[in-house]
């Protein structure tokens, strides 16, 4: 989903910066606002925790294989606003350090995957009653990945309307090809995510922050 | 370390020694100029002045194209359905256009050290905490990379073959125990850094020894970059007349 440079209409470019530039403007006065010295390195660790995950292929089928996004188990674990600012440095770093996604498109990668992904992924995890948090973690999951790929279908298409045909990819294509394929990823990171949830319940449950503290198990 | 070749030639190449500032900017330009350019020519031109600049850096050709291949599923996929939809000079002008792009951003990327970015995106008013995050995040990487190999490397030899399908849940199950277990690792282990961080006197600041000052050399650099991607415009626009 890492759109690259060049295959974009301008406008939609444009868009897609004010959108993410406002929207991690915001989650860095937030999260500014609560933090304590210790949040920057903890968060710099999800940040890299998440990265190198990204980086564990999960088979599909045939031989195809997906990735972890990562933005569901950032929101269910630090919170919507810490997550955008993660799941941000992860594509600066990508883009700057691996030319995976473009330059121009970086706002566009921001706004689908750190900003849409995080927000549906935690406006789903809690639409959930505590019970069902775990179903509400693989739903989040699910969503997050589906509903962005749904934005970056929508971008195709719109590049391709507004430019009369020299940028994008057309509506008939592009939507059917993204969503199909990326309602299978999804799957993948649903479960994906939900295990290392259910995981880090059992296993380190200090880290989860968005529980409250006497929630904790006690080992 | 396994990824250490991961900005190798950032130390290597002529270019790295040219100011980010100046680099981060001239290539931003020049990526603009090429994501308005519809016709063929200005892209050809663009592309044969990019292939000079790659051969005077002196990168690897090997790890251009294999940076290049990761955009290529997106440029294919979406040259060939505007192809289809649009004609057969959109869908080149399209292909010409990421491939440009992508070869200019490669360029940058790998005659950069990821230091070097970080001075430059300070200088341009990036936040601090995202700056220390990224500082943070980029060094934690090159650790967990090492993790992750070891633990690839032990499940391996347990007779872990990655599953076949999604509907191996033997397979996915282990795949998620290690994502958690590189988190939780990671986790006790950003307290003993940070602590160490403490001890040695950091307050969020991030100092170095050397600073950036941009020099004549930088102006030629910025100068073929702006000048390359006005040309574009023009040839474009009909201002210069060019017949190939």
């Amino acid at each position: 989903m890492h759109i690259p440079d060049g295959l974009m209409a301008p406008e939609i470019l444009a868009i897609g910066w004010m959108i993410a530039l406002a929207v991690i403007a915001f989650s860095v006065f937030k999260v500014n606002k609560k933090i304590d010295e210790k949040t920057v390195p903890l968060m710099a660790i999800l940040a890299a925790g998440i990265f190198v995950a990204q980086m564990l292929n999960f088979p599909i089928f045939g031989g195809t294989t997906g990735h972890l996004v990562g933005a569901a188990l950032a929101a269910v674990l630090v919170g919507p606003y810490a997550a955008v600012i993660i799941l941000t440095v992860i594509l600066v770093i990508q883009c700057f350090v691996f030319g995976d996604g473009g330059l121009t498109a970086l706002g566009l990668n921001l706004t689908n995957m750190a900003v849409i992904g995080t927000f549906v992924a935690w406006g789903t995890y809690k639409l959930f009653p505590e019970k069902l948090e775990k179903v509400g973690v693989v739903a989040a999951a699910w969503a997050s990945v589906f509903v962005a790929a749904f934005a970056c279908a929508l971008e195709l298409a719109a590049s391709f309307s507004i430019s009369s045909g020299a940028y994008g990819i057309e509506a008939a294509i592009s939507l059917p090809s993204m969503l199909g394929y990326h309602a299978v990823i999804g799957i993948g990171e649903g479960i994906i995510t939900g295990a290392i949830f259910l995981y880090l319940t059992k296993v380190a449950p200090e880290i989860i922050k968005t529980r409250k503290p006497t929630e904790e198990v006690t080992t | 370390m396994k990824h250490h070749e991961i900005d190798q030639y950032a130390k290597q190449s002529p270019l790295c020694n040219f100011d980010p500032r100046v680099k981060i900017a001239s290539t931003v330009i020049f990526i603009i100029s090429i994501a308005l350019l519809r016709e063929l020519t200005p892209l050809i031109i663009s592309l044969l002045f990019l292939l000079l600049i790659v051969a005077a850096s002196r990168i690897p050709p090997i790890h251009i194209v294999k940076s290049y291949v990761l955009a290529l599923p997106f440029a294919v996929f979406a040259s060939l359905t505007m192809w289809y939809s649009s004609g057969s000079e959109e869908a080149a002008a399209m292909f010409l256009r990421i491939t440009d792009s992508v070869l200019a951003l490669i360029l940058l990327v790998s005659t950069t050290p990821f230091f070097e970015f970080l001075k430059a995106l300070r200088w341009f008013k990036v936040p601090a905490i995202i700056i220390s995050l990224l500082l943070f995040t980029y060094r934690f990487i090159f650790v967990f990379i090492d993790e992750l190999e070891r633990m690839k490397l032990a499940r391996e030899a347990r007779g872990f073959n990655g599953g076949k399908s999604l509907l191996n849940v033997e397979a996915l199950r282990t795949i998620a125990y290690t994502a958690g277990m590189v988190l939780v690792r990671s986790h006790s282990r950003a307290n003993n850094i940070y602590s160490a961080l403490l001890s040695r006197g950091y307050t969020g600041e991030v100092r170095t020894l050397s600073h950036l000052r941009a020099k004549p050399r930088d102006a030629v650099f910025a100068a073929a970059f702006i000048g390359m991607s006005l040309m574009s415009l023009f040839i474009q626009a009909g201002v210069i007349i060019w017949t190939l």
